[in-house]
């Protein structure tokens, strides 16, 4: 039985600034040697096997979704802290990621109807038309399919399907910087708590504002289903803004961190990029792979509700304890030659983890893979020859909580 | 043992998480929406099915004895 015992060689790793280049040589140290291990650095449990990862996150009541954002708040240095007061107060709402049944049963039941599997499909048209009008204004042989396409395609796809008008579109890839950073990033300060904490307010405003709007002329839009639940006293005011919050945030970066990821491995491999290219009905196995492979969120966190033994670790209650599923994910019981990036990969054995399992499973998900297939169908339906610019060197985020490009800069002859 | 009475309810939102734990109960329809599939009379099929019930993001499985 292990309890809290830190490995500094471990410990190294975690901190060391080459990790996030590839965390995985050390996933798999870990997995093999403690598969549940308390980082005395970090603060937290990794759980980097995918049954034990499996059994985190199907079993709310020994793995609570509530508190996680506040005890991050609550180990900030104190001038970092204070200006993050308004940002607790947000977070201490139950919504769709931070809450646990009955609460999280009610809030998802009451936002679901906008994600069903027709809902979704219904955006087919519309994806494929956005994607296609940013590839045609592309210009040069020349371009960065991070900016150029897997930033301004989701903000548009999350914003009609919330409702958010075209003038205020532009404030999304802030509040989710604001938002990621301030979970993800090693070094926050007291002015990125202040620049937090004035895009919430806006935004809290904005939403209000806009669902009094829908009352009065409703539209078929979750902004107007969130009006309707606070009228009908299913959700309260403060959970409606804090789920609409969620949506818009979670359903941009995230998948922009998809369809790059997708692109550059699918890029990487030439020979799996031609068959691609040739057969696009290969493309949603090759996005779930670079879910698999590439997780775009690759941990989930829950707080221990009580003392218990996961594998031979010792938790104890309120305890903050990781899922890593980038890890789950590469696990070699579940998935044969993990770390090859194979776009033809069955699933029908083990299903990846990329966007969890059990009562949390993603709202989303069915948007991101349409969006993901569509766009990388629509790079190579307007580009038959692209490839990476030679000697691109991957630059990731440097933050916990995403794994995406910063940049992807392709090039094509045929334009 | 007893047939066990599953209903999948108009809560479902179609995430196909009982299909992943249980395929031999569930299945999505047309519209992408689980429905039961198969009869739920033996101790596998039941801990199966009670298992998709916990997992269920909407809370849209109902089991009756």
């Amino acid at each position: 039985m292990t309890a809290r015992t830190s490995i500094p060689a471990f410990e190294e790793r975690l901190s060391d600034p080459t990790f996030w280049a590839d965390p995985h040589p050390t996933y798999d140290l870990l997995r093999r040697e403690a598969p549940v291990y308390w980082s005395e650095g970090r603060g937290h449990w990794l759980v980097t096997e995918f049954d034990l990862a499996e059994t985190v996150l199907t079993e709310p009541t020994d793995f609570s979704s509530v508190g996680f954002e506040n005890r991050h708040i609550a180990r900030l240095p104190e001038d970092t802290r204070v200006r993050a007061a308004r940002v607790a107060v947000h977070f201490e709402t139950p919504q769709l990621v931070s809450s646990d049944p009955p609460d999280h049963t009610r809030i998802r039941r009451a936002f679901g109807s906008h994600f069903l599997p027709r809902k979704v499909a219904s955006l087919d048209t519309l994806i494929r038309a956005v994607a296609a009008q940013l590839l045609q204004s592309v210009a040069g042989r020349q371009f960065d399919v991070v900016a150029d396409l897997a930033e301004p395609l989701p903000v548009h796809v999350i914003s009609e399907v919330v409702g958010i008008p075209r003038e205020f579109r532009d404030r999304i890839p802030p509040v989710t910087l604001d938002q990621r950073e301030f979970f993800g990033s090693p070094s926050i300060g007291p002015e990125h708590a202040r620049r937090f904490t004035s895009s919430l307010e806006e935004w809290r405003g904005l939403l209000t504002e806009w669902m009094d709007a829908r009352r009065r002329t409703p539209e078929d839009d979750v902004l107007t289903r969130a009006a309707q639940m606070v009228d009908e006293g299913r959700v309260t005011l403060d959970e409606a803004i804090a789920t609409l919050l969620h949506l818009v945030i979670a359903g941009n970066g995230t998948t922009t961190a998809l369809i790059g990821n997708a692109m550059y491995h699918v890029l990487r491999h030439p020979e799996q990029a031609r068959k691609i290219s040739a057969n696009p009905e290969l493309i949603p196995n090759a996005i779930e792979e670079t879910l698999r492979y590439e997780t775009p969120l690759p941990r989930d966190r829950r707080i221990a509700t009580r003392d218990l033994t996961l594998g031979d670790a010792e938790i104890q209650a309120g305890d903050l304890v990781m899922s890593v599923l980038a890890a789950a994910n590469r696990d070699p019981n579940h998935f044969p030659d993990p770390h090859r990036f194979d776009a033809a990969r069955s699933f029908r054995e083990s299903h990846h983890f990329a966007f969890g399992r059990g009562i949390h499973l993603c709202l989303g998900a069915p948007v991101a893979r349409l969006e993901a297939a569509i766009a990388i169908e629509a790079l190579f339906g307007h580009f038959t020859d692209l490839r990476l610019v030679e000697g691109y060197e991957p630059d990731w985020h440097a933050i916990t909580t995403h794994r995406g490009l910063t940049k992807l800069p392709v090039v094509t002859d045929r334009r | 043992m007893s047939r066990l009475h599953v209903t999948v309810t108009e809560d479902c939102a179609g995430t196909g998480q009982c299909v992943l734990v249980a395929p031999a109960v569930f299945g999505l329809d047309d519209d992408g929406l689980s429905t039961v599939i198969g009869p739920v009379d033996t101790l596998e099929s039941a801990a199966s099915a009670r298992l998709a019930a916990d997992r269920c993001p909407m809370g849209a499985i109902r089991i009756e004895e």
